[in-house]
C-alpha cells in the first residue's frame, strides 16, 4: 500500500498495515499495577513512545503503549508489544529493532524512530523486578 | 473512495470529455492546425481559435492575449522567465509572496541565482498578502509582481484587484497564479489590471496537459519567449498546438464561467456541512481565514494525531496532506508554516477540496471515516 504526502510516495508493505490496522495492544494500564515502564522520544522529534508492562512471576502479563508517529512507528510499537507479552521478563533484551526494521521494512530514513524502541527496551531491561 | 482533492486536480466534466473525444476521432480535424493551406488544418484551427475567445471571453480579455501553454505551471515560467529575461542588463526586482506554488518559487530561485532582487511578503496568520505590504515592497527597480488569486493549500483569496491598481499606478508589471480561481471566482483582467494571468485546464474540470498564460496586449508588454521553435502561439510559445485539449480547455472555460455561481452556492454549502462536522469532532483549526476564501478548499489542523498516521488511516479518502515527514524529512507545509503553523501542526492539517461533483453522501461518509479513525488515533496518542 502507498500514501502520497506532498508528491513523496510512502510505501508500506503488507504487515505494516495489518499491524498498524490492528493496535490490539495500545492502551495503558494503571501505572500502580504497572511493575516496569519507560518512555521515550518527543512529538516534536516526530516520534514518542510510552510503555507499561506489568510482570507476574518472571512473566510479562500485560504490555501496554501509548505512541505518537508514523504508520511505521505505530506498527512497530505494535510488534514490540505482540512479540514481547507473554515472554519472561529476561527475555526483553532479545527484542531486536534490526529484525523490526527488516520485517516492516522500515525507510532507512526513518530508523532513528525505531532506536527510540531500543530506549525503550533499555529502560525496561534496566529495572530490576522483584 | 471518496474523492476530495479538487483542488489538486478536477475530474474532467462529462461534456468537456465528449467534446474532447468527438475531436480525438473526427478525421476532419488530425491535421496541424498550423497548416493553414488545407482543410485538415484549417478546421482544427478555427476550433482552437474558438476555444481561445472562450478563454478570453471568460476572463475579460482578449483572444490576441490569450497563448496555449501545458498548463500553469509553464505559464508561471514564462511569465516570470519571460518578463525577467526581457529586462536582463538593467537592475530587476521581483515582489512575491512565502506561499506562492512552487511553479512560481523555484523560477523565482533561479532568478535570484542569475542577480534578480525577490521579495517573499509574509503573509499574516490568516493567509492574506496586504496590499500595503506590496506597496512598501516596490523599489524603483521593480519591474514585477506576482502573486497567485487563491492558495492551492488553504483557499484564501488575495485582493488581486487591489494589488493590481498599485502595480498599474506604478508601471509595474502583474502576473496572478489564477490556476485555483478561474472556476470559483469573477477574474477580470482589464479592470483587475492583470498584466499575465496563469490558467490551468484541469482545475476547472477540462484535461490535463493544457493552459494558457493570458497576455495583456495594450499597451505591448515585455515578454522573452522561453521556448523558440517554429514562432506558434504569437511568437511567445513554439510547439505545435494539442487541437483536442486546447477545444476541451475553451468548453471548460465557458462551462465554469457559465454554472460558477450555481456550483459555488451548492459546494459553500457542502464545505460547511463538512466543516460543521469536522468541528464536532473535536480538537480541530482551521488554517486560513475564516470567510476570505473560496468555496471548495478546506484546510484543517488535527490536534493529538501524527499527519502521516491520520492521512494513512484515511487512505479510503482522497484528500491532501500537509506534510512529508513520510520521507524522513519532516518536512511540513511550507505554506502552513509561513502562516505561523508549528511544524507539527502543519504535519497533522489535511486539505479536503470539494467540487462540481461532490455530493451530501460524499461529505457524510468522508466525516463518519475522520470521526473512526480520528478517535482510534487519539485513543492509540501520547499526548506531549
Amino acid at each position: 500500500m502507498t500514501a502520497s504526502l506532498l508528491g513523496f510516495v510512502v510505501e508500506y508493505n503488507s504487515r505494516v498495515c495489518e499491524l498498524f490496522g490492528h493496535l490490539h495492544h495500545a492502551g495503558t494500564v494503571d501505572l500502580t499495577d504497572a511493575v516496569l515502564n519507560a518512555r521515550a522520544g518527543s512529538h516534536e522529534q516526530g516520534a514518542a513512545c510510552s510503555v507499561r508492562v506489568v510482570v507476574s512471576d518472571g512473566v510479562i502479563q500485560v504490555f501496554r503503549y501509548q505512541a505518537y508517529g508514523c504508520p511505521h512507528f505505530l506498527a512497530a510499537c505494535e510488534l514490540l508489544a505482540s512479540d514481547l507479552e507473554g515472554r519472561r521478563v529476561t527475555e526483553i533484551t532479545a527484542w531486536n529493532w534490526r529484525a523490526a526494521e527488516a520485517e516492516l521494512a522500515v525507510p532507512a530514513a526513518k530508523r532513528a524512530r525505531l532506536l527510540l524502541l531500543d530506549e525503550i527496551v533499555t529502560q525496561l531491561s534496566a529495572v530490576p523486578v522483584a | 473512495m471518496i474523492y476530495m482533492d479538487y483542488a489538486a486536480s478536477t475530474p474532467i466534466d462529462p461534456r468537456v470529455a465528449a467534446c474532447m473525444t468527438a475531436c480525438l476521432v473526427n478525421p476532419e480535424l488530425q491535421g496541424n492546425p498550423a497548416s493553414l493551406t488545407h482543410a485538415f488544418g484549417r478546421k482544427p484551427r478555427a476550433l482552437i481559435e474558438q476555444a481561445r475567445q472562450q478563454v478570453a471571453e471568460s476572463i475579460g480579455g482578449v483572444p490576441a492575449g490569450v497563448v496555449f501553454t501545458s498548463g500553469a505551471t509553464e505559464s508561471d515560467n514564462l511569465a516570470l522567465f519571460g518578463v525577467a529575461k526581457f529586462h536582463e542588463g538593467v537592475p530587476r526586482h521581483i515582489i512575491s509572496s512565502r506561499t506562492e506554488h512552487k511553479a512560481v518559487l523555484e523560477p523565482l530561485k533561479r532568478l535570484e541565482k542569475q542577480g534578480v532582487k525577490v521579495t517573499y511578503l509574509k503573509p499574516d496568520a490568516e493567509g492574506i498578502v496586504q496590499p500595503w505590504q506590496v506597496r512598501e515592497a516596490m523599489t524603483p527597480e521593480t519591474m514585477l509582481v506576482s502573486l497567485m488569486h487563491v492558495n492551492n493549500e488553504t483557499g484564501v483569496i488575495q485582493d488581486i484587484a487591489a494589488v493590481g491598481e498599485l502595480c498599474r499606478e506604478r508601471g509595474i508589471l502583474f502576473h496572478v497564479d489564477a490556476a485555483q480561481s478561474a472556476c470559483r471566482l469573477h477574474i477580470h483582467v482589464d479592470r483587475m489590471n492583470i498584466d499575465l494571468l496563469s490558467l490551468s485546464a484541469h482545475k476547472l474540470y477540462g484535461p490535463k496537459g493544457v493552459g494558457a498564460l493570458y497576455v495583456r496586449r495594450q499597451p505591448v508588454l515585455a515578454l522573452e519567449a522561453q521556448i523558440l521553435g517554429g514562432g506558434h502561439e504569437f511568437g511567445w510559445r513554439s510547439g505545435t498546438l494539442a487541437t483536442p485539449q486546447i477545444v476541451a480547455f475553451g468548453l471548460a472555460m465557458q462551462l465554469a464561467v457559465a454554472e460558477r455561481d450555481a456550483d459555488n452556492v451548492r459546494i459553500m454549502a457542502l464545505r460547511e456541512r463538512l466543516w460543521s462536522g469536522l468541528q464536532q469532532l473535536g480538537g480541530v483549526e482551521l488554517n486560513g481565514h475564516l470567510t476570505q476564501r473560496v468555496a471548495g478548499i478546506l484546510n484543517v489542523a488535527f490536534h493529538g494525531v501524527e499527519g502521516e498516521s491520520l492521512m494513512f488511516a484515511l487512505s479510503e479518502l482522497a484528500v491532501s496532506a500537509g506534510s512529508a515527514c513520510a520521507t524522513g524529512s519532516d518536512e511540513a507545509s511550507y505554506v502552513l508554516r509561513a502562516l505561523g503553523r508549528s511544524d507539527q501542526l502543519a504535519q497533522s492539517s489535511l486539505r479536503f477540496s470539494l467540487g462540481r461533483f461532490s455530493t451530501d453522501e460524499d461529505v457524510d461518509a468522508a466525516l463518519k471515516l475522520v470521526g473512526r479513525e480520528l478517535m482510534r488515533l487519539r485513543t492509540v496518542a501520547l499526548m506531549s
